[in-house]
């Protein structure tokens, strides 16, 4: 069943030298415990579309939406505050940097209880004195949130945690840094957690390792993982169903089995054509051109002035989803609905 | 010892590096220097390589394992604190400015970075021309523009481009004016340090394209520094693999690829995320992080983390077993092994804390499988080192470890083992140390 | 070159269109004409500059010119060839006030204007030095300039003045200049760090360049912005520092028209005639405030951030 369904969503920044319509009219959906891939280049409008969806999305932006469903909840409706406790509670947010979203003068169990104080019911209090006295004096240590921290930090997979729940941020490599985000994730035992290129700017061999923790985690505690990504292969590695975006549009979408056996649109075929594999050299075959600037986009289908098999209709016509096999769409003119043309 | 071996084709190499060190004072000013207070960090720990004319030689390596501080000490333009650096034959290693310009001509480097490797304040024309200028290449302005807009072309942009300015680009033509510049010298041989990193998928792919055209119709030699296995095996002949300052395997492409000798090569290429299912293998997860630079570990440098650790001759049970003592008794030498905290921790939940207590909550933290699953004599032994940790007596736990514990990968420094076309570093592959790997 | 031109590629071009590349001057002049604060200073400072310029056709009568002593502003004065009017009344020697204001403002504007030169740099000069070559280039010049920091700025100039031993116009640039030196030069230095890190400098040095190529072409050009709001916030400074001295009788020779010392003169006579003072006063507060509202204009023009500069 379905635990996010985003419907018509636009998110534009109104801007000195024009409107940029970051993501133009995405559908979305998320199952419950399902592994979701969201994967773009760089300013294909990925990590705005999630920011768009838990309303994030700040001045210059404004974001519209035929609906935004979560767990049976109007998320375009609710206030500032109700999206507040939403946000890190039932929706949890992993971001790539680890280090600035870590506050470096509080220990990371310290964080971690934190989270743990506001989404669940503690019997602690939360108050803004009680807070800042735990800030500044250090934690209380025989409380309920410290040890479920300790357990969290466990979780993830951080050996020792009883000693590294007192330790600083500064203290943590990369990897173990991105675990103590996870963790703090964690706290509110979400329901859907997104994950914004969670292991970019780490080392293969720690992506590696928090890849598998968060496959792991999605099982155990039934959670959703949006994962944001330029990288294919780490989608092609973790997630259950794939959405390709190009240009603010979402342009195909499929099982991800099936979508790297099968790609329909030129521009998922070009992507894949252009990425190198390990240990299987041949002739990259790369997509002509750049990224294009999001700015008063005139034509139609945004990836066509790439695209070696635009038509002039291409640049008129918006492309509508076409079913392209079971649970497989794709926006492209150029693709007949469910003959698929293997090449 | 040396990669003579590999040499299959015409004698001299282009570029010989030997024994090449490169160790950063961490000390900052003149007080720093008289009270001692600075450190070395061995960022190239004696490194030996060659590159031959026209092949692609690939250093891959996780971040902070000096691989980026290896091409610059190659270019001359981080002193090299040891070992020698020969182009064509001559020693470049400790030229000045002045005694290295004829060879900066013939050695170039393309950036990670486009844009921070482009001067904003200067148009496409002044940047590509600024190399020809310097070397007093071109009679005057007009024909040095003529020649910028020739290499313009060449990768892939336009004459009009001159006049442009850096952020006028996106990366990828930004990365092409830096090829651009690079090339403006024809030299023969570049130094592309991490050249698609920065860049999106699909325009990877015509940067990567873009520099094998350019290496065949120049007959360059590159050397190219990457985290990307992916990349490396695009446009590699030949990989180095480094790991803290040190190469530990070097071969052909196809080989390392196909048949990795060393452990931490193994692990990385099992690391790789695949697109292919059918090109995924079992991930061999490396536990614990890289260790420091300046305090790199004893022996081979990759036994901290080593999923194949030998045994020491003295213990009596499996590898694996063995592997997780090891992994204490690193910790144990590192001063990572915190009883203050396990102790406050029994007192939090209201414990005694008795030295047998606290040994045994000790061992139970530092261990992921049970302690009983170790062989009697080495659990008793165990307890013994806990117990001196705890009586504030390191020197005796360390002593006490040291028995069972020594493991030849920590005494002695592997050398280099030839293996068909590659060869690597590691104890595994010499014959008086193989061992009785008993996997689980 | 197969991977470069295909037709998509030009299709693709026609529809990019290049972001503009904005020069200094074309930064400048937009903000100048979005920001009426800094235009406004920039008004008055280029107003006081032909005022300076053209300070004998502006000037109503000769500043050497000696009337009633301590007429009040708006008089009147009956002289050989007809009558003058004091419209800032006249000093304690009987000169009229607004004609020396007139005249004063060359010598504090060419004093301040030639001390920030000289301080631009030289202090420019050792930044760079002491930034680029680091190790005890560096140590050496900047323990120089500590040195130089730890003395108050007026302490300092009056020091030099009194081991040049002689008043003069000459002297208070040196004195001004030589104490501002610091500011530039720790300033320059500071930028000269970051940049150097920059990969197109090491790409510079790759291509063989020599030091000094590399420190004027390719980063000194790229710390010119922070330079120049430099200069604009010391300029006032530097004014002050020039009335300062003069005002405490070590400036320029007494009876030269210049404000700190038309200040100093009215002192003793505060009480009886507050024109004296209060007038000179007001010039130097109008060059200042307008000097440090171009100033803050300048920054937002070039996006150097506040703390890049060193307000004093």
């Amino acid at each position: 069943m379905s635990l996010l369904t985003v419907k018509g969503l636009t998110t534009e920044f109104h801007t000195r030298r024009g409107v940029v319509t970051a993501v133009d009219d995405v559908d979305l959906t998320v199952n419950r415990g399902e592994l979701v891939g969201l994967v773009g280049e760089s300013g294909s409008g990925k990590t705005v579309l999630a920011e768009s969806v838990v309303g994030l999305v700040e001045e210059p932006g404004v974001v519209t939406a035929d609906s935004i469903v979560f767990d049976g909840q109007r998320l375009d409706q609710l206030t500032e505050s109700e999206m507040r406790t939403l946000r890190g509670g039932k929706i949890a947010m992993v971001f790539q940097d680890p280090m600035t979203s870590l506050n470096p003068t509080i220990s990371t169990g310290e964080q971690i209880a934190e989270a743990v104080r506001l989404h669940n019911d503690t019997g602690e209090s939360i108050s803004l004195p009680a807070e800042l006295k735990r800030k500044i004096f250090g934690a209380a240590k025989d409380t309920e949130s410290w040890r479920r921290a300790i357990e969290l930090l466990e979780e993830v997979g951080i050996p020792e945690p009883s000693v590294r729940v007192t330790e600083y941020p500064h203290e943590f490599s990369g990897g173990m840094r991105q675990r103590v985000m996870i963790s703090m994730a964690l706290a509110g035992e979400p329901d859907l957690l997104i994950a914004d290129e969670p292991t970019t700017a780490l080392d293969v061999t720690v992506q590696a390792q928090i890849l598998e923790d968060l496959k792991s985690l999605s099982q155990e505690f039934d959670t959703a993982i949006l994962m944001i990504t330029h990288d294919l292969a780490v989608v092609a590695e973790t997630c259950d169903r794939v959405n390709v975006m190009y240009a603010g549009n979402i342009i195909e979408r499929a099982p991800a089995d099936e979508l790297f056996a099968n790609p329909q649109h030129p521009y998922t075929q070009g992507l894949l054509a252009s990425t190198p594999r390990a240990n299987k050299r041949r002739k990259l075959d790369p997509i002509p051109g750049n990224v294009p600037d999001l700015t008063n986009i005139s034509y139609a289908c945004h990836f066509a002035p790439r695209c070696p098999e635009s038509t002039a209709e291409c640049y008129d016509v918006e492309p509508e989803f076409r079913s392209m096999g079971p649970d497989h769409v794709a926006a492209c003119l150029q693709r007949d609905p469910e003959v698929s043309d293997r090449e | 010892m040396s990669d003579s071996s590999l040499q299959s084709d015409d004698g001299e190499p282009l570029l010989t590096v030997r024994n090449l060190k490169k160790h950063f004072d961490t000390s900052t000013g003149l007080t720093d220097r008289l009270l001692g207070g600075g450190q070395s960090v061995k960022a190239v720990d004696g490194v030996d390589l060659t590159l031959h004319e026209g092949e692609t030689l690939a250093v891959v390596g996780e971040s902070g394992c000096g691989k980026s501080t290896l091409g610059r000490a190659i270019l001359n333009l981080h002193q090299p604190t040891d070992g020698t650096v020969r182009y064509g034959g001559e020693d470049i290693t400790h030229l000045s400015g002045k005694e290295m310009k004829p060879y900066r001509q013939k050695l170039q480097l393309i950036f990670q970075d486009p844009l921070s490797s482009l001067n904003p304040r200067q148009t496409v024309n002044e940047i590509i021309s600024a190399p020809m200028e310097v070397h007093g290449i071109g009679d005057s302005a007009a024909d040095r523009r003529e020649r910028v807009e020739e290499l313009l072309v060449q990768v892939g942009l336009k004459e009009s481009h001159a006049d442009r300015y850096p952020h006028q680009f996106s990366g990828g033509q930004q990365q092409r004016v830096g090829i651009a510049r690079a090339l403006a010298l024809e030299p023969r041989v570049i130094v592309a340090d991490e050249p698609v990193s920065a860049l999106d998928v699909s325009v990877q792919a015509q940067i990567l394209n873009l520099l094998s055209e350019l290496q065949s119709s120049y007959g360059l030699s590159l050397l190219t520094i990457t985290h990307d296995l992916s990349v490396v095996s695009q446009i590699a002949d030949r990989v180095a693999v480094m790991y803290l300052g040190e190469i530990v395997e070097i071969g052909p492409v196809e080989q390392i690829f196909e048949r990795p000798q060393h452990p931490y090569t193994r692990a990385l290429l099992s690391a790789v995320p695949r697109i292919d299912a059918a090109d995924r293998t079992d991930r061999i997860l490396l536990k614990g992080s890289v260790p420091s630079p300046i305090n790199p570990p004893s022996g081979c440098r990759f036994h901290t983390r080593c999923p194949e650790v030998i045994p020491s001759s003295a213990w009596p049970g499996n590898q694996s077993t063995f592997r997780e003592a090891f992994r204490f008794y690193n910790r144990l030498l590192h001063e990572e092994l915190e009883i203050d905290l396990v102790r406050e921790r029994l007192e939090n939940e209201g414990r005694s804390t008795d030295t047998d207590t606290v040994a045994t909550q000790l061992l139970d933290e530092s261990f992921q499988m049970p302690i009983e699953e170790l062989p009697d004599d080495v659990q008793t032994v165990m307890y013994e080192i806990a117990r001196h940790l705890i009586e504030d007596n390191r020197e005796q736990a360390i002593e006490t470890a040291q028995g069972v514990l020594d493991s030849p990968c920590k005494q002695s420094k592997p050398e280099m083992q030839v293996s068909g076309a590659s060869q690597a570093s590691c104890h595994l592959l010499t014959a008086e140390v193989t061992p009785t790997i008993s996997p689980e | 070159m197969s991977t470069s031109q295909s037709p998509i590629d030009a299709k693709a071009d026609e529809i990019d269109d290049v972001e503009e590349h904005l020069t200094l001057r074309k930064r400048l002049w937009g903000t100048l004409k979005r920001d009426k604060k800094s235009m406004l200073g920039a008004i008055v400072i280029l107003s006081f500059l032909l005022v300076a310029i053209f300070a004998p056709y502006v000037a109503p009568v000769d500043p050497e010119q000696e009337y009633g002593i301590m007429e009040p502003p708006n008089t009147h004065s009956e002289t050989a060839d007809g009558e003058a009017y004091h419209l800032l009344g006249t000093d304690s020697y009987g000169y009229d006030i607004f004609s020396r204001i007139i005249f004063g403002a060359r010598i504090s504007l060419l004093v301040a204007l030639v001390t920030v030169l000289f301080a631009f740099t030289t202090g420019t000069a050792i930044g760079l030095a002491a930034g680029y070559y680091g190790g005890w280039i560096d140590s050496l010049l900047m323990r120089y300039v500590d040195f130089q920091w730890a003395f108050p700025t007026l302490i300092l100039a009056a020091g030099i003045i009194a081991v040049s031993g002689s008043l003069g116009v000459i002297n208070v640039i040196i004195a001004v200049g030589v104490a501002f030196i610091d500011d530039f030069a720790r300033l320059v230095r500071s930028e000269v760090l970051s940049l150097r890190e920059k990969e197109y400098v090491v790409a510079a040095r790759a291509i063989g360049m020599s030091d000094r190529r590399i420190m004027i072409k390719e980063i000194l050009p790229n710390a010119v912005a922070s330079l120049i709001v430099q200069v604009t916030l010391m300029i006032p400074i530097a004014i002050l520092a020039e009335a300062s001295l003069s005002f405490l009788g070590l400036g320029v020779r007494p009876t030269t028209p210049t404000w700190g010392l038309m200040l100093n003169e009215g002192r003793q006579f505060i009480t009886q005639a507050w024109w004296l003072s209060i007038f000179p006063g007001f010039a130097i507060m109008i060059v200042v405030l307008a000097f440090n509202a171009f100033g803050d204009g300048l920054r937002d023009a070039f996006d150097v951030k506040e703390g890049e500069v060193l307000d004093r």
